[in-house]
């Protein structure tokens, strides 16, 4: 039966909906001090759907050709689920601090994952609108989910506006490119592309397909939204919004644009090199004049995409499987960058100040010493997975001969030093305001650690990791 | 059991790991344990690392003590050890310097001192490191890695312009080195396109049939020396050096002089040298200009400072400007003496920053002219100061003289005038070293303070000691050095002056032979 087969390609996403439902129905029986078991049913549902992930057929198309598994969307699908799952364990004790510890969180967090995970398995038009859309709508609601706090509202808003703003923009794009071929399957587009050749409607779709999806990775001139989305949001969802739907815009990219667009690769090879450019060093610099550490995190992953963006605009096989190891790579740095703000929020109190961290090596080293491994990763020094990443992502752009680009990301390296270091000094070298010694919350320490032994681990030994990004980026 | 079956390069680069975990877990408060086992944890390395020598093959050609194991195999990075004369000295020298250093801190250090011994020892596996490594890669792995610790003894335990020096250090040092990788990335690129095969094995690199077009050369050298001369660092870019000297504390600064500048000398060495050796060429006129420049100029800065510290630090760029000249000078005397003159500034400066450091440790301040008279109250320390000076300044019998010699004969077989301008430079360093012994040294004791300092202790004595030793026999016996240094020197020039070899004979030895011939005559 062949309709089984493409149940089975889709188990993981169906056991993910499943939990999520079952959260949603079952949370109004379960009392408040009971809460932790919303957790451990989410914990499970990631673990049961990241199990289903090895009975998925590594290449087969369902659905009438609209969705797809192969080992490059199996391996963001991974990916997704790691990135909620340390969300969720950074999560507890932030909502805890704002009193509003709520089980739709975690059903809109385990919804949003599932609309990723059908995004970077979309091989279709519709399908991958209406995947996006899935994932798009739950973030906005996660990023407004403080209802109460007037930060997290005018983040939601921000982000819905504009958001389905570029939505727009993308289904733009999309009615171009059916326009010109009258099929929506990419394989069918491209093939009726290859044979009418490059006309400037081409152009045009190219362009707002771009559009929208600078805007999803927040690349400049598109990243507007970005610091105050990032501020606003409660720290968790900031985390995850910096990571998961970031990696799918990265993986929709790669697929759309390989698998439809060959036709203008020059050309927007040639945009994206310049637009990671501009985004890196824009991103860099407005990060080092910020005064709150979660908004110079969020101008801190705008420059990461901007280093991604040079993967992309070099390409080859250096280049794309050097985007799918950043990925993970950043995926493990980034929620750590934002945990670390999460550990030194205290009721009423942001902790997002430079202030904040003083002499915190002093009352939790061991915290400190993983904070210094996350901040060094973001710069890219070994011996951590960030340098690995940097390497693969310049080696591409080297490769290809794109040495002006390779040397800016270099001196954006160096900028972002500064800046991150900033963090490490406040740790370090300052005094702290008091002795107590410092005592994190359990699933929080545990984040942190798995987020600093990850880092460690694809720094000193990426050989696994790295030749599983190589056969994943294999099809492109 | 057969010692020379064990990963003895992984052995000393890795040790000190295992006083980082022992001091991980023993607690803060027991201060005299970690003290303990920081000072021991080194003095072992220091140990092992001397099992080198006495394996160690003057006379085999290539790399010895050789380890290989794949590490990233998807990009062709392997774990890859090996060392030759050149790398052997190094390490000693690092071990040594390691070990004298944690022994300084001892009581200088009062606060934080669990997390100061883990960074020195941190330190000291990305040193070694940096001097083991031959794959590409991995050396630049332990390039940066080694930032870390630096970055943190310089802004945790470091002066008063503390976070100001740590940071400048940082960012100068990172922005070479990626430039650095940006070149071996490039090397990488263009090895696999001639040969199909992705690796970053230095020796690869360097072999005879693998030949990079001058103009690419021209390019990765440029990006190499970016690395490495801001290491050294080389004339412009040397502003970093005196603000890190002057804030690290005594050990940093000890271990900054006597090792950090080293890698960048290093780096040319082994790795500029031989892969680009049409580049290299090429830059000669340059590389020397810029040495002379900082010879002359390092020694009139240091002529001016009021600061003792910032004075010892000045001297240093004038000493490594002599180590590039010889360098540079492409000939297997002037290599020679420029490696000898790496390990002579590492003993000499080294000490003299120890020096400063006792001082400092007892009236906490550096300003020359705070001392005065120190000789009367404080004789062990004048005698150890003067020989250091001596060392320092490059006095016939100990070990600078070797260096300098070697240096300015290997220049001067080149070009005459190179070696003259330089030599003006150890006049004017004989004159800043003097000067400042005369001002701290003699004269009358102009404050009370400096009458209750206490003369060295034992420790310090112990500390002084193998390090006057080295500078004598350096001096008196340079022999077995230079016996270690031949091959791999030869080695190298052979590979990037080959005319050298075949040249007709330069001036001494044409002075020699006209001895010779006139000595047949009987008389």
């Amino acid at each position: 039966m062949n309709f089984l087969i493409d149940l089975q390609s889709i188990s993981s996403e169906l056991i993910l909906s499943a939990f999520a439902l079952l959260i949603l129905v079952i949370s109004p029986f379960i009392k408040e001090e009971k809460k932790k078991f919303i957790i451990y049913l989410s914990i499970f549902g990631l673990i049961a759907s990241f199990m289903a992930l090895f009975i998925q057929p590594r290449k087969a198309r369902l659905f009438w050709e609209t969705l797809t598994t192969d080992k490059f969307s199996i391996y963001f699908k991974a990916l997704f689920l790691i990135a909620t799952f340390l969300v969720i364990l950074i999560s507890k004790r932030f909502f805890e601090h704002e009193m509003y510890h709520k089980a739709e969180y975690y059903f809109f967090l385990l919804l949003t994952t599932v609309g990723l995970m059908f995004m970077v398995s979309a091989v279709d038009l519709i399908s991958l609108y209406v995947s996006f859309e899935l994932m798009a709508i739950s973030c906005y609601v996660l990023a407004g989910f403080l209802k109460r706090n007037l930060r997290s509202n005018e983040a939601g808003m921000k982000y819905f506006v504009l958001g389905a703003f570029s939505s727009g923009i993308l289904l733009f794009g999309f009615a171009f490119l059916f326009g010109l071929t009258g099929v929506t399957g990419y394989r069918e587009i491209a093939q009726s592309l290859a044979n009418k050749g490059v006309n400037s409607f081409l152009i045009i779709a190219m362009l707002t397909l771009a559009g929208a999806l600078f805007f999803k990775i927040a690349a400049v001139p598109f990243h507007m939204w970005t610091p105050d989305v990032y501020e606003g949001a409660p720290t968790p969802v900031t985390a995850y919004l910096s990571v998961a739907p970031k990696a799918a815009s990265f993986a929709i990219f790669i697929r759309l644009f390989l698998e439809v667009l060959p036709l203008l690769k020059n050309e927007w090879q040639t945009l994206i090199a310049w637009i990671s450019l501009f985004t890196m060093t824009y991103g860099n610099i407005a990060a080092l004049t910020q005064k709150n550490v979660k908004r110079m995190f969020a101008y801190s992953s705008i420059a990461h995409a901007g280093y991604l963006l040079i993967g992309l605009a070099a390409g080859g096989d250096f280049g794309i499987w050097g985007m799918l190891y950043y990925l993970l790579v950043y995926t493990f740095m980034n929620i750590g960058a934002f945990g670390i703000i999460i550990f030194m929020k205290k009721k009423e109190h942001f902790g997002e100040e430079f202030a904040d961290f003083n002499g915190l090596a002093q009352r939790a080293p061991y915290l400190s010493a993983i904070i210094i491994v996350i901040l060094l990763s973001l710069t890219g020094i070994p011996p951590t997975g960030g340098f690995i990443a940097k390497v693969y992502i310049f080696s591409a752009a080297v490769k290809q001969k794109l040495y002006w680009l390779a040397v800016a990301g270099v001196l954006n390296s160096v900028i972002s030093l500064y800046y991150y270091f900033r963090l490490g000094m406040a740790m370090y070298f300052k005094e702290p305001e008091s002795e107590a010694p410092y005592s994190p919350s359990p699933s929080l320490l545990l984040a942190i650690s798995i987020i600093g032994l990850g880092i460690l681990l694809l720094g000193i030994y990426p050989h696994p990791f790295a030749s599983l990004a190589k056969i994943s980026a294999l099809p492109f | 059991m057969n010692l020379q079956s064990l990963p003895l390069l992984t052995i000393v680069t890795f040790f000190p790991l295992v006083g980082i975990f022992i001091i991980l877990f023993t607690s803060k408060q027991k201060e005299n344990l970690i003290k303990v086992t920081a000072n021991i944890v080194t003095g072992l390395t220091f140990l092992i690392s001397l099992l080198l020598p006495f394996y160690f093959n003057p006379q085999a050609e290539g790399m010895q003590f050789v380890e290989k194991a794949s590490w990233i195999p998807a990009i062709g990075v392997q774990y890859f050890m090996g060392i030759d004369g050149i790398s052997l000295l190094l390490i000693l020298l690092t071990t040594l310097l390691t070990f004298l250093s944690t022994l300084s801190s001892w009581r200088v250090i009062d606060h934080r001192i669990k997390e100061y011994y883990i960074f020195m020892l941190l330190l000291e596996i990305g040193m070694v490191g940096v001097f083991t490594s031959l794959d590409l890669i991995l050396f630049y792995v332990f390039w940066e890695v080694m930032l870390v610790p630096m970055y943190f003894l310089i802004g945790v335990w470091g002066g008063e312009r503390k976070l100001y020096a740590a940071i400048k250090f940082f960012l100068y040092t990172l922005f070479g080195s990626l430039l650095l990788l940006l070149g071996i990335l490039a090397l990488y690129f263009y090895h696999h396109a001639v040969t199909g095969v992705y690796t970053f094995d230095a020796l690869q690199m360097m072999s005879d049939g693998f030949i990079i077009p001058p103009k690419l050369q021209f390019w990765i050298f440029l990006a190499f020396f970016f690395g490495f001369a801001i290491k050294v660092p080389m004339f412009p870019f040397h502003t970093w050096l005196p603000d890190a000297h002057v804030e690290a504390p005594t050990a940093g600064s000890v271990i900054l002089a006597g090792i950090l500048l080293k890698m960048g000398t290093y780096g040319f060495i082994r790795f500029s040298l031989p892969i680009l050796p049409d580049a290299s060429k090429q830059f000669v006129p340059v590389m020397v200009v810029l040495s002379i420049i900082a010879i002359i100029y390092g020694a009139l800065v240091a002529m001016m400072q009021k600061d003792w510290k910032s004075l010892v630090a000045y001297s240093s760029i004038s000493h490594m400007g002599f180590v590039t000249l010889g360098m540079f000078a492409l000939t297997p005397i002037g290599l020679q003496g420029s490696i000898i003159q790496q390990i002579n500034h590492g003993i000499s400066t080294g000490a003299l920053f120890l020096i400063v450091g006792i001082v400092y440790e007892r009236r906490h301040t550096r300003l020359i002219s705070e001392y005065s008279g120190l000789s009367r109250i404080m004789p062990v320390y004048a005698a150890v100061f003067a020989i250091m000076m001596l060392s320092s300044i490059g006095l016939p019998g100990l070990n600078g003289f070797i260096g300098e010699f070697l240096i300015l004969v290997g220049t001067f077989q080149v070009k005459w005038w190179w070696a003259a301008i330089a030599a003006s430079g150890i006049i004017l360093g004989a004159a800043y070293m003097l000067w400042l012994y005369q001002r701290v040294m003699f004269g009358k004791i102009t404050k009370e303070e400096n009458l209750k300092m206490k003369d060295l202790n034992v420790r310090e004595i112990t500390y002084f000691l193998p390090l006057i030793l080295l500078a004598f026999w350096i001096g008196l016996y340079p022999k077995p050095y230079l016996k270690v240094l031949e091959k791999p020197v030869n080695k190298i020039v052979q590979k990037v002056n080959p005319d050298y070899f075949q040249k007709k004979p330069n001036i001494i030895e044409k002075l020699f032979e006209h001895q010779e011939k006139r000595s047949e005559f009987p008389h």
